[in-house]
């Protein structure tokens, strides 16, 4: 499990904790509680994989909140960019722009800020500038061309989990 | 809402994201149970949100790992003096470390899951009896209706009166079942005439020498009801009436009339 896992959950709380040693121990308290609440896993409710990145982004939530509050300052840092987003390149070292390249950038922030960083549809709303009641429909839209992008590259992908 | 305007309102992404309130939660658990396109699309959102976990992946310093698995509490006793080295570099005999973990992990997925699906089955089960029990109930006050309809119709003392109608209403049929052993009567409203929504039909009690009296009030047609039994009355009267009824009646709106005596 974390031979499979590890790195795409340390993404998300890379994404959302800049500082390495804050990431690397959060991903430890975060393996510790997936060892600690497996139990209470339902598959019925959601796959295991949404179950852990659930966990992965609250834990570095909280921690970005507790040391921004050791900061006094409260207001939660995004450092990623949209230039920084253009740029990034996954584990692979496949730049993941080209396999979801027809994908308009506005989607993949949406679904990197939510997704991967854990913002609230309040924070999108003030942070993007769009009313409360679009972030649903446009999360919607968003993934759903994830999915259609994800579809066309299925050979390349799975030549990615393979390595 | 029908399905597919659920699906897609966005609700089900944000609840893969974990960004629903306990209640809303709860909601889409509750179609994911009773939908298989809301089952089948939850999972096609969460596989796709995986896959761009994966792709975004960032590679975990690999002295991590020992720390990690040196930190995890021991689930079973006496079995993780010489984890360490095992679980970072996997020995090819015999089984690892990990993958007793895994199997240990899927295992308890597994029981869980097996709980979970018995425990809704349960609930269904005794939501099915609740409301089986109701439609039961409400069936046997029908048929008791029914049954004191019956008894009255094949009651040898009953009558049955065609009420008369007046000019206005020629067509109208109404007859009386009258029983004057028991004191009861029912109407069986064979044809009414058409009433606005603020309207409704009075039936009044006449005696000689007496002011009318007003009896029920009602708004039925085509259908059979028990309605007031008033001793010495001679005849029996059926008016149109505002909405609940009135103290004297309208003598304009008078539909027909049935003599008991």
């Amino acid at each position: 499990m974390y031979q499979h896992y590890s790195d795409a959950l340390y993404g998300i709380i890379s994404r959302i904790l800049k500082r390495q040693e804050d990431a690397e121990e959060v991903l430890q308290v975060v393996f510790l509680k997936i060892w600690n609440n497996i139990d209470s896993y339902s598959e019925t409710k959601a796959t295991l994989f949404t179950w852990m990145a659930q966990i992965a982004r609250n834990a570095a939530i909280d921690r970005s909140r507790l040391k921004s509050f050791e900061m006094d300052n409260n207001t939660r840092s995004f450092e990623m960019s949209e230039s920084e987003l253009k740029t990034d390149a996954g584990i692979s070292g496949i730049d993941i722009h080209t396999l979801i390249k027809d994908m308009p950038v506005k989607y993949r922030l949406l679904i990197d800020k939510m997704f991967l960083q854990g913002y609230t549809q309040q924070e999108i709303s003030d942070e993007m500038e769009i009313p409360l009641g679009t972030v649903k429909t446009r999360l919607r839209e968003a993934i759903s061309q994830l999915r259609d992008q994800l579809k066309d590259e299925k050979h390349l992908l799975y030549m990615l989990f393979i390595m | 809402m029908d399905l597919k305007t659920y699906i897609e309102s966005g609700i089900l992404e944000l609840y893969v994201l974990g960004q629903l309130s306990p209640e809303e939660e709860k909601e889409v658990q509750d179609m994911q149970a009773k939908h298989i396109e809301i089952q089948r699309e939850i999972h096609e959102i969460s596989l796709s949100l995986e896959k761009y976990a994966q792709l975004n992946a960032i590679k975990a310093p690999a002295q991590l790992a020992d720390r990690i698995f040196e930190n995890l509490p021991s689930k079973s006793s006496g079995t993780t003096s010489s984890v360490n080295n095992t679980v970072v570099t996997p020995t090819k005999t015999g089984l690892s470390w990990n993958t007793l973990t895994t199997f240990f992990a899927l295992l308890s997925i597994l029981g869980f899951s097996m709980y979970f699906i018995q425990k809704t089955d349960h609930n269904s089960a005794i939501q099915k009896y609740e409301s089986d029990k109701k439609a039961c109930d409400s069936i046997s006050q029908q048929q008791q209706q029914l049954f004191a309809i019956i008894n009255q119709i094949n009651d040898p003392y009953n009558k049955i009166i065609d009420m008369t109608p007046t000019a206005g209403y020629a067509g109208i049929s109404v007859y009386l079942h009258y029983n004057v052993v028991n004191k009861k009567n029912f109407l069986q409203l064979v044809n009414l005439p058409e009433i606005t929504s603020d309207q409704a039909f009075q039936l009044w009690s006449l005696k000689d020498g007496a002011d009318p009296m007003p009896l029920d009030v009602f708004v039925d047609n085509n259908k059979i009801i028990e309605v007031a039994f008033v001793d010495n009355t001679a005849t029996y009267a059926i008016t149109i009436e505002p909405k609940g009824g009135s103290k004297s009646p309208t003598l304009e709106r008078l539909i027909g009339t049935m003599g008991v005596i």
